[in-house]
């Protein structure tokens, strides 16, 4: 490897509880794609991949773990490609995947990178694979070009990408001052269902012109995300708990790119999650959830409030017992906690915006997908990224029923006369092909 | 393709509907599959792997053995090195073939395993009057666990620089047979003691010297707070 970068890395703040949160199943997973031109070629992709890791150092690593912490070491294995598992999202074994914390996978026309939520966050991951694509296209023989949007393989590699962002805006506050009580969690509505078998996920994809939703937004004086976030909340209400008001508290897990508020070049995880509390105890309506999201939103988005964020989570890094404490006894520690104290959450939703790419390339890339993982207590995820003027939304989720996802996309249809294709991994049922 | 109950488009090969499952009406068989086929039969849980088979067959051979041995012979009770053995031979599946452990947690484990077990059998053959586990075995054991890490660090030291923390702890540990010899009167026999402690002796230095940087960088980022 040619830089040394990478011999070894402390995990990022954020990152620093993912490896304790791996279970026998599942581990913190999000995966991200592109569907090309042409169907994939498998050699071409593996050569691109190679090529592009070397870029990378945050990525070529492997998780080991100290006397205190995990750390990342430099990977000296080969990674490789392989075809996408029909599961989505299936759990990275790290011994069968010589250590690397992503899978780079291929099924027909689409390239899929599978990472594990610890090594990047999905701005850093759409960053490793606009990359990917930029090489595998020029090996394939298309003549693309980067137009400073893209790191490619000959790009200088920036120290500022493998920062730990959370510690460059850390500022050492008394904790009296720290919204620490924010950061609990609270006992919220769980989402009932019958759980898949082995792990297995289902997946509905919802895809539609971007500009008639934004239409819809402006109406209502609302942006995307607190309307998506306000139909899905509402979608909930309406399926889950029969549109009648009950005594539990709806809870909506956003996470926050805090780059676009603390400038940071990082590709490794740099984000904070909003809790958009939605009480159900009313006749609730899609404008009081958006109502509900917009006032959660605006609130966490406050700079002054996510820096106070900041500090509180690094604080909590810093604590020297904390430090001191050996990992076997953190993780003991931890997984007592998690299973006597820790809560659901009601559904996570994440908007990756807009993921741009040069226009050499976007003549190639026909869409880009983004899809959270989903667990036992969180079952059911929804997220989005635009592409190319189109909306992508992805619907997973661990439990059989489909009932979100069709009240969802029916108000789409229905209510706002907005034309939506939708496809399905088709997991819940057989032989529907 | 079009599901006239949703009102949605669909966009890939099927003859359901992804949101209502209602059969389509105009199916377009060219259309292209969205996501791999589901598998038939997916593994679900395997009920014979070579851990629980060895375990469950452990179990059987200890309680006849427990048996034979009870209901025979009793002045030796030989039952108990086969099961000391074949708990050896668990730690030897679990903790050295099939375990992801580094090599000098294995070569730690297989140590410390190996005196165990000889320990059991100097005790059940009623031979500790001689101490021969902790005169001779310990030491011995020391000795060539010692130099295989060392042999294998050492081949493996451009790739894997993580066991020279280990390779330390494990010298360290070969004070112990002189230390015993020294202060009680457990360990009688001086020789092999001293050769233990000779070898972990070159074993510090030569990791001290050779490996000075790589040491310091691996206990950089074990010991990490």
């Amino acid at each position: 490897m040619a830089n040394k970068l990478t011999k070894w890395l402390r995990l990022d703040n954020s990152a620093k509880i993912y490896p304790m949160l791996i279970s026998k199943k599942s581990m913190n997973m999000f995966r991200l794609s592109a569907e090309l031109d042409e169907a994939v070629d498998k050699d071409v992709l593996q050569e691109a991949l190679k090529l592009t890791i070397s870029r990378f150092p945050s990525f070529n690593v492997k998780l080991m773990k100290g006397i205190f912490w995990y750390y990342y070491e430099e990977n000296t294995a080969k990674p490789f490609v392989v075809e996408e598992s029909d599961v989505i999202l299936d759990k990275i074994t790290f011994q069968n995947n010589k250590g690397f914390n992503f899978r780079v996978g291929y099924f027909n026309n689409r390239i899929t990178v599978d990472f594990f939520h610890a090594i990047a966050d999905g701005s850093g991951g759409m960053e490793f694979l606009k990359s990917l694509l930029y090489t595998y296209l020029n090996l394939r023989g298309d003549d693309v070009l980067s137009e400073q949007k893209v790191i490619t393989v000959n790009t200088p590699i920036d120290g500022e990408e493998i920062e730990d962002s959370f510690l460059k805006y850390y500022k050492h506050k008394k904790m009296s001052e720290l919204p620490i009580k924010d950061m609990k969690g609270a006992e919220c509505y769980k989402i009932d269902g019958i759980l898949y078998n082995n792990n297995g996920k289902g997946l509905i994809e919802a895809n539609f012109e971007a500009k008639k939703l934004l239409d819809v937004c402006h109406e209502r004086g609302c942006t995307v995300t607190e309307f998506l976030g306000g139909l899905l909340l509402y979608s909930i209400f309406m399926t889950k708990m029969q549109g009648k008001p009950t005594a539990s508290e709806m809870q909506l897990f956003c996470p926050i790119n805090l780059r676009k508020i603390f400038p940071s070049r990082t590709l490794r995880n740099f984000s904070l999650f909003s809790r958009v509390n939605c009480s159900a105890n009313r006749e609730l309506t899609l404008d009081m959830c958006i109502d509900d999201m917009k006032e959660s939103l605006e609130r966490d988005l406050e700079k002054e409030y996510l820096s106070n964020k900041i500090s509180t989570t690094v604080r909590a890094e810093k604590l020297f017992i904390m430090r001191i404490t050996p990992l076997f006894l953190k993780q003991a520690i931890f997984n007592i906690a998690n299973k006597f104290f820790g809560k659901p959450k009601t559904a996570t939703f994440s908007n990756l915006g807009i993921a741009q790419l040069p226009e050499s390339m976007a003549k190639h890339v026909k869409r880009i997908g983004f899809v959270l993982n989903t667990k036992k207590d969180n079952p059911s995820n929804m997220a989005v990224v635009t592409y190319n003027g189109r909306l992508n939304i992805s619907f997973s989720r661990s439990i059989m029923d489909n009932d979100i996802e069709r009240f969802f996309v029916k108000y789409l249809t229905e209510k706002l006369g907005i034309s939506v294709e939708v496809r399905s991994n088709f997991w819940e049922v057989d032989n529907a092909l | 393709m079009r599901c006239k109950y949703c009102n949605v488009e669909i966009e890939s090969k099927t003859k359901i509907c992804p949101l209502c499952h209602e059969k389509l009406e105009d199916i377009d068989e060219s259309l292209p599959l969205a996501y791999p086929e589901k598998k038939s039969k997916r593994h679900v849980h395997r009920h014979f792997t070579l851990g629980k088979i060895y375990t469950f067959v452990s179990l059987i051979v200890f309680l006849l053995s427990l048996t034979v041995n009870y209901l025979t012979d009793k002045s030796v009770l030989w039952c108990y090195i086969v099961g000391a053995m074949l708990l050896y031979g668990l730690i030897l599946i679990k903790n050295t073939i099939l375990s992801r452990n580094s090599v000098g947690i294995k070569v730690l484990v297989q140590t410390v395993s190996i005196f165990l077990l000889f320990v059991v059998i100097e005790t059940v053959s009623a031979t500790t009057s001689s101490h021969w586990a902790l005169n001779y075995a310990m030491p011995i054991i020391h000795i060539v666990s010692t130099i295989v890490l060392t042999v294998l660090v050492a081949c493996s030291i451009s790739k894997n620089r993580n066991n020279l923390i280990s390779v330390m702890a494990f010298s360290f540990l070969g004070f112990l047979p002189i230390v015993l010899y020294l202060a009680t009167n457990i360990v009688t026999v001086l020789w092999p003691a001293i050769a233990t402690c000779v070898l972990s002796v070159i074993a510090i230095l030569s990791t001290v010297i050779f490996g000075h940087n790589e040491l310091k960088n691996e206990f950089k980022r074990k010991f990490h707070i």
